[in-house]
């Protein structure tokens, strides 16, 4: 991959990817210091994925687990579910690129946008961790099948984890709006 | 016809649980946009790269990478979402055009939804494109793909819609791609200012010799 390449992935994904941890629970710095981690992980490995379909999912798969090794070394014993340590073996998972569902729907005042995105990030922070990993993908615009094989699980897994991760999260909006008046 | 009270409840649960649905995925949605726009426009792109090639113990490379520009908050955002779905959508057209081993492809459909895709990109970068003429764009590709869709199928060859489907590994057909593209158009359309939104810009990395001296650490805010 060559500089101008690299340059262009780090313009494109390292936001998303930082957003990605954060929905782990991850600080806005620990967010930011795993994410270059693991672009330098890429950086150095760069030979390794061929296809450059590959890095969206390489690159979450690695910040996770650089994430997870910074607050405490639980990325090496299996909590990701690889029992790796270090960046690579990574499944490798190709799309052409990541189909990106974000849009705004309504203008708001900067301060309400961090709001609500503290206010959403709070909520994925609360789901149980398989849940979590299922959900951020999901909302990434991974298909199922995708998510799958990143994460070394069936589809129906996919799915069910999807639909505990909704109904999770709807309780706990309808917690919210009970106890802070309705969000949106 | 019997009055049926618990098919009817039922029903009533069904739609509101599909509406907070709803709700929650465009929560979630607009959360992500925003904090992505912003994190764009206000990340030190440049002092990020140096950082990651610091932390690869690489040679020195002076980076000249440039951030997305445009206005503050989520608008610049949803252009560049509508702009990179476009993108992917031409490039998989041109994927299927390209592509010969599908000779009874009705390719002037095809070819006419790419372009009227390539165009409505183009003006979404400009900033030229208005709603109304943006999402006739879009219905004017969905139904080129469609009449394309429908002649293949009646052909019984593989329909652009399959094709797209084995270019992408995944089960996302072409009329779930030209929704989604609605989807996102409609957003940028929908903020687009006088002055025009811009592009995520390719960076460039010029190297040179030397040492690396480490200049700060990016985005410890």
């Amino acid at each position: 991959m060559g500089e101008d390449e690299f340059a262009a992935l780090y313009l494109q994904h390292r936001s998303a990817l930082v957003w990605y941890l954060r929905g782990h629970g991850a600080s806005q710095a620990e967010a930011a210091d795993a994410v270059q981690d693991a672009f330098a992980y890429a950086l150095r490995d760069a030979d390794q994925v061929s296809d450059r379909r590959a890095w969206p999912s390489w690159l979450r798969t690695v910040a996770f687990r650089c994430y997870l090794r910074s607050v405490g070394g639980r990325g090496s014993s299996g909590q990701d579910g690889s029992g790796h340590d270090g960046p690579a073996p990574v499944t490798v998972v190709c799309v052409p690129e990541l189909p990106d569902k974000a849009v705004a729907a309504e203008p708001a005042t900067d301060a309400e946008l961090r709001a609500q995105e503290e206010f959403v990030l709070s909520l994925l922070a609360a789901l149980p961790m398989q849940q979590r990993r299922v959900f951020t993908l999901h909302y990434e615009g991974w298909a199922s099948a995708e998510i799958a094989a990143q994460l070394g699980m069936q589809k129906a897994a996919v799915r069910q984890n999807i639909a505990r991760a909704r109904s999770a999260l709807r309780s706990l909006l309808m917690h919210d709006s009970v106890t802070q008046g309705d969000f949106s | 016809m019997t009055p049926d009270p618990a098919g009817d409840g039922r029903r009533a649960h069904g739609d509101h649980q599909a509406q907070d649905d709803h709700q929650l995925d465009e929560l979630v949605r607009v959360a992500r946009a925003s904090f992505i726009a912003r994190s764009d426009l206000t990340f030190d792109f440049e002092a990020g790269l140096a950082d990651v090639y610091y932390r690869a113990n690489l040679p020195f490379a002076t980076v000249v990478a440039r951030r997305p520009a445009g206005g503050p908050g989520p608008v610049s955002g949803a252009v560049a979402l509508a702009c990179s779905h476009l993108d992917e959508l031409i490039s998989l057209l041109d994927t299927v055009l390209l592509s010969g081993t599908h000779a009874n492809l009705p390719g002037s459909q095809i070819q006419r939804a790419r372009e009227v895709l390539a165009r409505l990109r183009a003006e979404l970068a400009r900033g030229s494109a208005s709603r109304a003429g943006a999402m006739a764009a879009v219905a004017s590709a969905a139904d080129a793909l469609d009449q394309a869709d429908l002649r293949v199928r009646l052909e019984r060859s593989p329909s652009p819609g399959n094709q797209l489907r084995g270019r992408r590994g995944s089960a996302i057909d072409t009329a779930e791609l030209m929704c989604m593209l609605q989807y996102h158009v409609e957003a940028a359309v929908q903020h687009v200012g006088p002055a025009g939104p811009a592009q995520p810009r390719p960076a460039r990395v010029r190297r040179r010799d030397g040492g690396s001296p480490r200049t700060r650490r990016a985005d410890q805010a």
